[in-house]
């Protein structure tokens, strides 16, 4: 993996944000919590930034787009989950998710750290996939890299709130953890929001693979795409039963859940059209 | 001049002694003036609410400085005495007395919520503002009761920012509504309340609720009449309603607040299942301070429904009470920094005198040499004796530099060794007191 240092730097930023965000929800208000809640939020854009300097560095020295391999798909992965991280908190300045920052720059840390030892511990560099110059595939992958990412958030809001819903239900309210946490409803709707954003982005994902598939005549009936569409479904009953009242509340957020263990099945299956491609 | 913060609180006198000394809004500009019109009083904030009746004063002292027995408690007794037509035993040993920065750091712990029955409340600080006010349109404040009230009014504000001496429920009605703020969001402006029973706690409930922005209540209660009552004193927004429309009234409300006299649950699970089907399965916040319940227990079982009952709710209560005693020290530091702030600032406007008194003192040693210098050299000419004067001015003005610096330390220091160091200043520049009061007047 080509631009080494700045992965590294960008790690120790998300490892940074990670661990600062998670200090402003467990520990009690001080003097200087803004300066604390501002410091995290320099630290995750600088991981961010030198995060995507790092991928065009390595495009740039390999000629190929940034998820050609495997090992530099995770870690793209955790790019776009700190990104989408930023754009949710900007849209929340009032009162910001800051346990879901902490959620989202730990994953992000995680994954970039695991591309990287996977990457180590390789002999060889792996082989970029054929035909992942394409812009359809590339589109295809964008498309599935930030709706993962959304749904990522959008998970890390139900845990939260699975977590404040059995505080409450056990009435362990007392603490400033409690208070620090967002309210139900706001992370009910945030949840919303991002799968509302999520399913149209995979849509297009699905579909941009599927065309592509179609058209370079290769075998889709696999268990890569039957996840694939199963999670795309679970997303949609998801946004149905959310949309229509059926469910709110826990059972919508056990409904999210499964929508990301699919998800994760989905990423790490591998089936033939991605080795054909 | 001296500050002195006198008067009796919850701590110092019981009810019966609060109630008899306390000073009626409407009254507080005549007694300012009275206040004000005591020999010796230059500025005054007279402070009154249940818990309290306090007075800060700045009084002028012919005694010197560092002499801490002067002006005091008897007259504030007194005035107290007069004022209010008690006899003077009834006070007298239910009264404190702070001074200096006793008085500056009592009146931090006031606003700061330390000094209050329930620690670390918000509305000391907006009673401390109203005093303040009111001494202001009263103009019996000047430079240093406004310098200590604004800085008291800031570090108030501090302590409730920087610890959690403010966090958590102080009774069941902010429990209810921190809770309903957890669920909801932070505004509850779009949310509707449901109060069953015409009872005192939940009317205490419904107005903490009203207070953070919920404009709609209904009130549905056995006795219609009693409801419409209830409805009209909560004022705009509440809404009398018959209890027979409890099941509608459960699908439109998101905080329902139970007290009812009934013997037996009213709001059963039945009745909140069907109604969350209505609801399309918002949640729900139920709280019930009626004893016997009113909400069978299973409810509480129930996805999105929230069930706090009159323990829940007093646990909740009793346990931030306890959180809140641990960040006393942290409230403290604040305190001590405003407090030492304030100290730092008064005595500096102390030793301004002295201040003028040594650059005064030094001028006039200049002056005095350089006419010396005219008699014993007059073939001097007047390029060179103006290349002199500069020299000996420049001189005087980093002796005088020196000297400002060093009267400022001392001013910032605290106890005794102020004064040492300052009669030290004072001795090695020739100057005495009589001769300082003098160069303020000049």
């Amino acid at each position: 993996m080509n631009g080494g240092l700045e992965t590294i730097m960008a790690a120790i930023g998300y490892l940074l944000a990670a661990v600062f965000y998670g200090k402003l929800v467990i520990e009690a208000p001080s003097a200087n919590r803004a300066a604390w809640q501002t410091t995290a939020r320099v630290c995750g854009l600088v991981g961010v930034f030198l995060h995507t300097s790092a991928i065009g560095i390595s495009c740039v020295q390999n000629h190929h787009t940034p998820f050609a391999t495997p090992v530099d798909l995770i870690a793209a992965t955790g790019w776009s989950l700190a990104l989408a991280y930023l754009v949710v908190e900007a849209f929340m300045r009032e009162r910001p998710p800051l346990a879901l920052g902490s959620l989202a720059f730990g994953l992000s840390f995680l994954s970039v750290f695991t591309g990287s030892v996977i990457h180590a511990s390789l002999p060889h560099r792996p082989e970029a996939s054929m035909g992942m110059d394409s812009a359809v595939i590339s589109l295809h992958v964008m498309a599935f890299l930030f709706s993962f990412a959304l749904l990522f958030l959008a998970v890390g809001c139900a845990l939260i709130y699975l977590f404040e819903h059995r505080l409450l239900k056990q009435k362990k309210v007392v603490g400033g953890l409690f208070s620090r946490l967002p309210p139900l409803s706001t992370l009910d709707g945030l949840s919303f929001s991002l799968v509302s954003l999520a399913f149209p982005l995979l849509t297009i994902g699905l579909a941009a693979g599927i065309i592509t598939a179609v058209s370079r005549q290769l075998p889709i009936a696999d268990m890569h795409t039957a996840l694939s569409v199963l999670t795309w479904l679970s997303l949609g009953v998801y946004l149905y039963v959310h949309a229509t009242a059926m469910e709110r509340g826990i059972r919508a957020n056990y409904i999210l859940i499964v929508c990301l263990v699919l998800a994760v099945m989905t990423h790490f299956t591998q089936n033939m059209v991605h080795h054909l491609v | 001049m001296h500050l002195i913060a006198f008067g009796v609180n919850h701590t110092s006198a019981p009810v019966e002694v609060r109630e008899r000394v306390v000073i009626p809004e409407h009254t507080l500009p005549s007694c300012l003036s009275s206040l004000t019109a005591m020999d010796g009083v230059r500025e005054a904030v007279l402070l009154s609410t249940c818990n309290r009746t306090e007075i800060y004063c700045v009084v002028e002292d012919a005694a010197p400085l560092s002499d801490r027995e002067a002006f005091g408690e008897d007259e504030l007794i007194g005035f107290l005495v007069g004022l209010h037509g008690i006899a003077r035993p009834l006070i007298e040993g239910h009264t404190y007395t702070y001074r200096d920065g006793a008085a500056a750091n009592h009146l931090m712990n006031v606003t700061s919520g330390l000094d209050s029955m329930v620690l670390g409340e918000y509305q000391i600080l907006a009673q401390v503002k109203a005093a303040y006010a009111a001494a202001q349109a009263a103009g019996s404040v000047g430079a240093i009761l406004n310098s200590l009230i604004q800085s008291a009014l800031a570090a108030g504000k501090r302590v409730r920012t920087d610890t959690e001496i403010s966090r958590g429920a102080f009774s069941i009605g902010s429990a209810a509504v921190e809770l309903a703020r957890q669920i909801f969001g932070d505004s509850l402006a779009s949310h509707k309340v449901l109060i069953l029973g015409a009872g005192k706690m939940s009317d205490l409930t419904a107005r903490h609720l009203q207070a953070r922005g919920t404009p709609s209540v209904f009130v549905a209660n056995r006795t219609f009449e009693r409801a419409q009552q209830l409805a009209e004193q909560l004022g705009a927004g509440a809404e009398a309603r018959s209890f027979d429309e409890l099941p509608s009234l459960l699908v439109s409300s998101d905080i329902v607040i139970c007290s009812t006299a009934a013997p037996h649950p009213v709001v059963t699970r039945d009745l909140v299942r069907t109604a969350m089907k209505g609801r399309r399965n918002r949640a729900l916040f139920l709280i019930d301070i009626a004893v016997p319940r009113d909400v069978e227990s299973a409810v509480g079982d129930m996805d999105n429904v929230y069930l706090f009952n009159i323990d829940d709710l007093e646990q909740v209560v009793a346990e931030a009470r306890a959180g809140r005693s641990a960040e006393i020290g942290k409230a403290q530091v604040v305190v001590d920094h405003a407090v030492t702030e304030f100290l730092t600032w008064w005595r500096s406007l102390e030793v301004a005198p002295l201040v003028v008194a040594v650059r005064q003192r030094l001028e006039s040693l200049r002056l005095e040499e350089m006419a010396k210098l005219r008699a014993k050299f007059p073939h001097l000419s007047e390029r060179d004796m103006k290349a002199v004067e500069a020299s000996m001015q420049a001189y005087a003005n980093k002796v005088a530099h020196s000297a400002t610096v060093a009267i400022k330390r001392s001013a910032g220091g605290d106890g005794e060794s102020t004064y040492e160091r300052l009669d030290a200043i004072r001795a090695a520049f020739g100057l005495e007191e009589d001769a300082i009061e003098k160069g303020i007047h000049q």
